[in-house]
C-alpha cells in the first residue's frame, strides 16, 4: 500500500521515461508487424520462407533501434507548477498543464510492464479533454508524480479554489473487491458474444491456414452436404466457443477488482496481465447507469457505470464513462451507491416512473412479427428456386418470433422515466440490457421527439436524449411513449 | 477578456421566433446531390447488367432491361419529388432561449438546442451551396450537433451571429 503521508512537493526535473519502455515499445510495434505479416507468411509458405524470416528480424532489430531513439527524446517533469512531456524525434511536441486542470491520473500496467515494475501513467486534462500519457515509469517515479500533483492539489484547495485530483488524502477504504467466484460468475453472465465471436472466427481462419491440407481433408466436412441443419450446429458450437472467450475476456479484465474511497476518490483497479488503475474524483460525478445485462437481470445481477466530466469551465465537453462495478447483485447496489457515492444518495430513493401507454406495446410487437414473416417469406422462395435445401425450411426462421416477441414485450414494459423538479432525471430503456439511468436535467443538450406516421396515428412519439461524452454520441431514447407526455418531458427539461 | 455573463443578450427579433421555411433553392441542391448519388449507383448496376448480358440469353436481357427501364424511372421520380417533400416539412425558429428544428417526411423530428448549450456556431459551404449562393449553419453541443441547411448565402453570416450572440459565445481574439 503506497504511504498517504505527505512529505511536500518534491519536483521532479526533466527525466527520461524508464529505460523498460524501449522493450515494451518495440514489442508493441513487433506485435502489429506480427498481425500484418500473418497472411504473407502463410501464403509463401512453401517457399521464400527464410526471407520473410530474415526480414522479419530485420524489421523487429530495425523497431528496437527506432524505440531506443525515440526513448532518447521522450522528457517529462514537474516543476514550477507545471507537469510538462516532450516527446518526437522529427517533429517535436511539447505540451504542458497545470496541476490544477488535472482530471484524472490513470495508471496502466501492461503485462510485460509488470514483469519489468513500470507503469503507464495516463493524466486527463480538463476542458481540452487532452491526455498527457507518460509511457513508462518505475512504480515509485509514478507514485511520486501522483504525490506531486496530489500536494498542488491540496494548496489550491487551501487557498479556496476547488480541489481537483488527488487531495491529501485520508488512508483508503477498501468498498468492494471481487472474489474469483464473482469474476466467474461476472464472465458466465457478461454476455459479450460479439466480439468473442469475431476472436473465434479469426482463431478458425488462422488454424484452417495453420494446419496441413492433408489434416484439414481428414475432416468429415462436405460443403455439399451442408443441410441448414449442420449450419445451426455449426452456429450452437461457434456460440458456446465464443461464450467461453467471453467468460476468460472478463475473467482477464475484472481479475483482483478493488474498489476504493480514498478522500474525495474513487478508485477502481482491476487486470490480470494489464493491471488499470482509475482514479476519479467524486465531484466529477454527473450521472450514474445501473445497467442489468439480459444474462443477469433473471439472477438479480447487474453492473455500474458512472459519467465522469470534467471540472468548471470545460464541464460539458469533456466527460468519460466508467465502469465503477462491473458486477454486483442489484440488491446491494444502493447499500455500494451510498457508501461509495454518498453524493448520488438520492439515486437510491425510490421514483414512480411515467410509463408508456398500453397502446404502445402494439408498436412494440407487430414490427416483430411482419419483419420476420416477410424474411421467412423470402427466404423460402430463394430455397424454392434454388437447389439449396428444401423450401420450407425458410420457415424455420419463424421460431425466432416467439423469444423476439418476448423481448419486445420486455422493452416495452421496462421503459419508463421521472422528471423531477430538482433537476433529477431517471430514465429506464433497454435495447437489449436493461438500463436506468440517473443524471441531472441540466447534462441534457439537444431534446429531441420524432414521429413516422404509424406513430402519429397512435399519438406516440419517440423522444431522444442527447447528453455530453467523450468520443461517441451518447443518446438515450425512449421508443413509443404518448406523444402529450413526451412533450411534457421536452417541456420540463426546457433550461429556465 | 471580459465575462461572457457581463455581456448584454442581444433582443430577439419577433419574426425570429415563428417557425421558417428553409431557402427553395435548397431543393435544387438536394435534387443534384441524389441525383449525384442515383447516377453512381445506376452506373454501377449497370455495369453488373453488362458483366450478365454476357453469358445471358435472350429472355433474361429483355428481363433485365425491363427491370433497369422500372429502376430508372423509380430512381427519377425519388430524385425529383424526394427534395420537394423534404424542403415542406424543414423549418426552424431562432428562440431567445433555445433553437427548434423540424425535419423528415416518414419520420417527422422536433429538435430543441438549448443556447445555454450551444458550445460554437459554423457557416459551411460545399461546391453545390457556392454555386446557388446558400449556405449551411451549423449548431454545435456537446453531444453532437444540428444543421440548418439552405440558408441564403447573405443571411448565413447573420443567423449566426444572432445565435452566437444568444448563446453568449464570444470570439476570443
Amino acid at each position: 500500500m503506497e504511504s498517504t503521508q505527505i512529505t511536500g512537493p518534491i519536483d521532479i526535473p526533466p527525466s527520461h521515461p524508464h529505460p523498460g519502455w524501449v522493450i515494451t515499445a518495440a514489442i508493441e510495434g513487433f506485435r502489429s508487424l506480427v498481425w500484418a505479416l500473418i497472411p504473407l507468411l502463410f501464403s509463401v509458405r512453401d517457399r521464400g520462407g527464410l526471407a520473410i524470416v530474415a526480414t522479419t528480424a530485420a524489421f523487429g532489430l530495425a523497431i528496437v533501434i527506432w524505440r531506443a531513439v525515440q526513448w532518447r527524446f521522450i522528457t517529462y517533469s514537474a516543476e514550477n507548477d507545471t507537469i510538462s512531456l516532450t516527446t518526437g524525434v522529427l517533429g517535436k511536441s511539447h505540451k504542458t498543464v497545470h496541476p490544477d486542470r488535472v482530471h484524472a491520473v490513470d495508471t496502466v500496467e501492461p503485462p510485460i510492464g509488470r514483469l519489468l515494475g513500470i507503469s503507464e501513467l495516463r493524466i486527463s486534462t480538463a476542458g481540452s479533454g487532452e491526455t498527457i500519457t507518460i509511457p513508462a515509469m518505475s512504480n515509485a517515479d509514478a507514485d511520486q508524480l501522483r504525490r506531486w500533483i496530489a500536494t498542488k492539489h491540496a494548496g489550491t484547495a487551501a487557498t479556496g479554489s476547488p480541489a481537483t485530483g488527488e487531495v491529501a488524502a485520508p488512508a483508503p477504504q477498501l468498498i468492494c473487491r471481487l472474489s474469483f467466484k464473482e469474476v466467474l460468475i461476472a464472465g458466465l453472465t457478461s454476455g459479450r458474444i460479439a466480439p468473442a465471436l469475431a476472436i473465434s472466427a479469426f482463431g478458425v481462419r488462422v488454424v484452417t491456414e495453420v494446419l496441413p491440407q492433408r489434416t484439414i481433408e481428414r475432416i468429415p466436412f462436405d460443403p455439399d452436404q451442408l443441410t441448414p441443419m449442420t449450419i445451426v450446429a455449426l452456429a450452437g458450437v461457434a456460440a458456446v466457443v465464443a461464450w467461453g472467450i467471453s467468460i476468460l475476456g472478463s475473467v482477464i479484465t475484472n481479475w483482483n477488482f478493488t474498489l476504493e474511497r480514498s478522500g474525495d476518490l474513487l478508485v477502481v483497479t482491476s487486470g490480470l496481465f494489464e493491471r488499470q488503475r482509475n482514479a476519479i474524483h467524486v465531484q466529477r460525478v454527473q450521472g450514474l447507469t445501473i445497467v442489468e445485462g439480459i444474462l443477469r437481470q433473471p439472477f438479480g445481477y447487474a453492473s455500474i457505470d458512472i459519467e465522469s466530466a470534467a471540472p468548471r469551465r470545460g464541464s460539458d465537453e469533456d466527460s468519460a464513462q466508467y465502469r465503477l462495478m462491473p458486477f454486483l447483485p442489484l440488491d446491494q447496489a444502493p447499500r455500494l451507491i451510498e457508501t461509495a457515492l454518498p453524493e448520488l444518495r438520492w439515486v437510491t430513493e425510490p421514483v414512480t416512473l411515467t410509463r408508456l401507454p398500453r397502446r404502445a406495446l402494439r408498436r412494440y410487437l407487430v414490427p416483430v412479427v411482419r419483419d420476420w414473416i416477410i424474411l421467412a417469406g423470402l427466404t423460402s422462395a430463394i430455397l424454392w428456386r434454388s437447389s439449396f435445401g428444401q423450401w420450407w425450411f425458410g420457415f424455420a426462421l419463424l421460431l425466432v418470433i416467439p423469444p423476439l416477441l418476448v423481448h419486445a414485450w420486455l422493452q416495452y414494459r421496462d421503459a419508463g422515466w421521472a422528471s423531477e423538479s430538482d433537476n433529477r432525471l431517471v430514465i429506464r430503456n433497454r435495447s437489449i440490457d436493461r438500463r436506468t439511468t440517473y443524471m441531472s436535467g441540466k447534462r441534457v443538450q439537444v431534446r429531441e421527439l420524432s414521429q413516422d406516421w404509424l406513430q402519429r396515428r397512435a399519438r406516440l412519439a419517440t423522444f431522444t436524449l442527447t447528453t455530453p461524452a467523450r468520443g461517441y454520441r451518447a443518446a438515450i431514447s425512449v421508443r413509443h411513449a404518448d406523444r402529450s407526455d413526451g412533450d411534457a418531458l421536452l417541456d420540463h427539461l426546457s433550461p429556465r | 477578456m471580459s465575462h461572457p455573463d457581463d455581456q448584454p443578450v442581444q433582443p430577439v427579433a419577433a419574426a425570429g421566433s415563428e417557425l421558417r421555411t428553409l431557402d427553395p433553392r435548397k431543393i435544387t441542391a438536394w435534387r443534384i446531390e441524389l441525383g449525384l448519388v442515383a447516377a453512381v449507383i445506376l452506373a454501377m448496376l449497370i455495369g453488373g447488367a453488362a458483366v450478365i448480358i454476357t453469358v445471358a440469353d435472350r429472355d433474361l436481357l429483355l428481363w433485365l432491361g425491363a427491370a433497369l427501364l422500372v429502376l430508372i424511372l423509380i430512381a427519377a421520380s425519388i430524385v425529383w419529388y424526394a427534395p420537394l417533400l423534404e424542403w415542406r416539412f424543414w423549418r426552424y425558429a431562432i428562440r431567445e432561449n433555445e433553437v427548434e428544428i423540424r425535419s423528415g417526411i416518414w419520420q417527422q423530428t422536433k429538435a430543441l438546442i438549448p443556447m445555454s448549450r450551444v458550445q460554437y456556431v459554423d457557416v459551411r459551404q460545399d461546391l453545390i451551396d457556392r454555386r446557388l449562393g446558400l449556405a449551411t449553419v451549423m449548431i454545435a453541443t456537446a453531444g453532437g450537433s444540428r444543421e440548418i441547411p439552405g440558408i441564403a448565402a447573405a443571411d448565413a453570416e447573420p443567423l449566426r451571429n444572432r445565435i452566437a450572440a444568444l448563446a453568449n459565445i464570444h470570439d476570443d481574439l
